[in-house]
């Protein structure tokens, strides 16, 4: 009896195979490339907004501001007072104090040539305020919350402002997301899974002549099943690619159609980072290459 | 060539080997024979007398009601699926009815039965041309099986067996669909094939075949095994 086969012997053998098989059953195997591909153009689309989204949150939270209007101006004395107090909340970076007249010389600046329209407007017209800049990261609603509510305490508050209710929308977006991507993810996965096993249940049954004769003539299981446990592992690795490889273009094309659009100017829209294209890639190769595992234990008789 | 002697090892031997189908069809009864390497054998027999019963028992795709059938000193029951399946690439069988992919090539099939014994592809190129030209179908290599005549189908048949030039070769009716001087050409590659060594056990009604040539015949009647010797 002869013994094992050298490894290249082998892998010769198995290419040379796997070759042959997709050459025949090439317009199935298309169907369930692009099948993949679609999936992964859906899951991965949506995980670019998240985490664009993330990214824009992070930014805008960066330039977040807390103002707080006073009903009278805060004695130049109470200041270092008032700031040290604001500064015990901790995550503080920088505090404020704007008075009326600072106020209305601001409002008036930002009119430009339509300042006229103040002229008939008393100097001490707008309400002094407290300007709280949280430091970069402090972005939770909850820390916010907290942190508004501790500014009301301060003497001769009326109001503090801080965006509470565009924050609240924007991180129920943001929840909203994440779960449309795990959804999506979950359904990759399964769409994957049963596209690729199928695929590979429906060559088995095509070559099921073949496969008879291969065992007639003392194939063994190595040679038999490995050229579609590799059909699965290019179908996951090549249709992960593929997918990815549209939803960059639909993204260069979308930026360089948004170039100069106001939404470009709060955030610069960023593609998904390499680590995680390769994981993305490597987690779609694998899963098909254990979809085709469980087709083959399932169906193939070797 | 290998001389065949009495010490030369036992390739198949069969003891009260005995096969019964469905309901009460017996197909062989208590056959007991030994063929030693290199041995070129003709099982004979009417139809029905169990000559592919015989092959296929000793070519593993069956399994005996009673009695053992041993293959190079081993059992088929003995073996596990990967000693099996070595053993099949070690056995060439032409089949009755080919087992020939009809779409695919006539190099394509031949090379199936070298490339599940992974043998390198200038090997298996090499051997294919030389096969083909031994079985008159040089320039027929490209061509789909399934547009070739019986007789030629049969000749790519017994190209597959003999391809991996294996340690056992069993035929079962390898003439069947080919003219007197074709029979004579498979003829001689049988002859050849044991010279190098190859064990061929060919069940044949054809008695053109075996006659006058000076082999061992196996006659076979009614699944018991008559005679046992050379036929002049």
């Amino acid at each position: 009896m002869k013994g094992k086969p050298r490894l290249t012997t082998f892998l010769v053998a198995i290419l040379q195979q796997t070759g042959r098989n997709l050459a025949r059953s090439w317009p199935t195997q298309s169907m369930s490339l692009l099948t993949v591909a679609l999936s992964v153009l859906i899951f991965a689309f949506f995980l670019l907004i998240h985490l664009n989204m993330l990214a824009a949150g992070a930014k805008l939270g960066d330039e977040l501001r807390l103002t707080i209007y006073l009903d009278e101006d805060i004695n130049p004395a109470m200041q270092p007072r008032i700031r040290e107090q604001i500064h015990q909340f901790g995550d503080i970076a920088e505090v404020r104090f704007i008075s009326r007249e600072q106020a209305m010389a601001r409002f008036a600046r930002r009119l430009g040539d339509e300042q006229d329209i103040l002229r008939d407007l008393a100097p001490d017209f707008l309400p002094p305020s407290i300007e709280v800049v949280p430091r970069p990261g402090l972005l939770g609603l909850n820390q916010l919350s907290q942190l508004a509510d501790f500014l009301s305490t301060l003497p001769h508050v009326s109001r503090v402002q801080y965006g509470q209710e565009w924050l609240q929308h924007f991180n129920s977006f943001n929840r909203l997301l994440r779960i449309v991507v795990l959804v999506s993810a979950a359904l990759l996965t399964l769409n994957m899974i049963f596209t690729v096993s199928r695929t590979i249940q429906l060559t088995l049954a095509a070559r099921r002549e073949e496969l008879e004769i291969l065992r007639l003539l003392g194939a063994d299981r190595a040679f038999v099943g490995t050229p579609f446990l590799a059909e699965g592992l290019l179908q996951g690795g090549l249709g992960s690619m593929l997918g990815l490889g549209s939803l960059y273009l639909i993204f260069q094309w979308t930026t360089n159609q948004l170039a100069g659009a106001g939404i470009l100017g709060l955030f610069t829209p960023v593609f998904l980072p390499t680590w995680l294209l390769g994981l993305i890639i490597g987690a779609s190769a694998l899963l098909c290459l254990f979809s085709s595992l469980a087709a083959i234990n399932k169906s193939l008789q070797v | 060539m290998v001389k065949q002697t009495q010490t030369t090892p036992p390739m198949v031997e069969c003891f009260k080997v005995g096969k019964v189908y469905p309901p009460d069809v017996v197909a062989l009864r208590d056959v007991s024979l030994s063929v030693r390497q290199g041995e070129l054998v003709f099982i004979t027999g009417s139809s029905g007398a169990g000559k592919s019963t015989l092959i296929r028992l000793i070519g593993r795709q069956e399994k005996p009601d009673t009695g053992m059938v041993l293959v190079n000193g081993r059992e088929g029951a003995r073996l596990n699926q990967a000693q099996q399946q070595r053993l099949r690439r070690d056995i060439g069988v032409v089949y009755q009815d080919f087992r020939l992919l009809p779409r695919l090539s006539v190099s394509r099939n031949i090379a199936m039965a070298m490339e599940v014994d992974y043998r390198p592809w200038r090997e298996t190129s090499r051997r294919i041309s030389e096969l083909l030209e031994k079985m008159e179908l040089t320039g027929k290599e490209r061509r789909p099986v399934e547009t070739l005549s019986r007789g030629e189908q049969q000749r790519v048949a017994i190209a597959r067996a003999a391809a991996n030039a294996p340690s056992l070769l069993l035929a079962d009716e390898p003439t069947g669909n080919l003219d007197e001087q074709t029979g004579l050409l498979i003829l001689n590659l049988f002859r050849e094939l044991a010279a190098a060594g190859t064990t061929v056990i060919t069940a044949t009604h054809d008695s053109k075949l075996y006659r006058d040539h000076g082999h061992r015949v196996l006659h076979l009647q009614q699944g018991i095994l008559q005679t046992d010797g050379e036929q002049r």
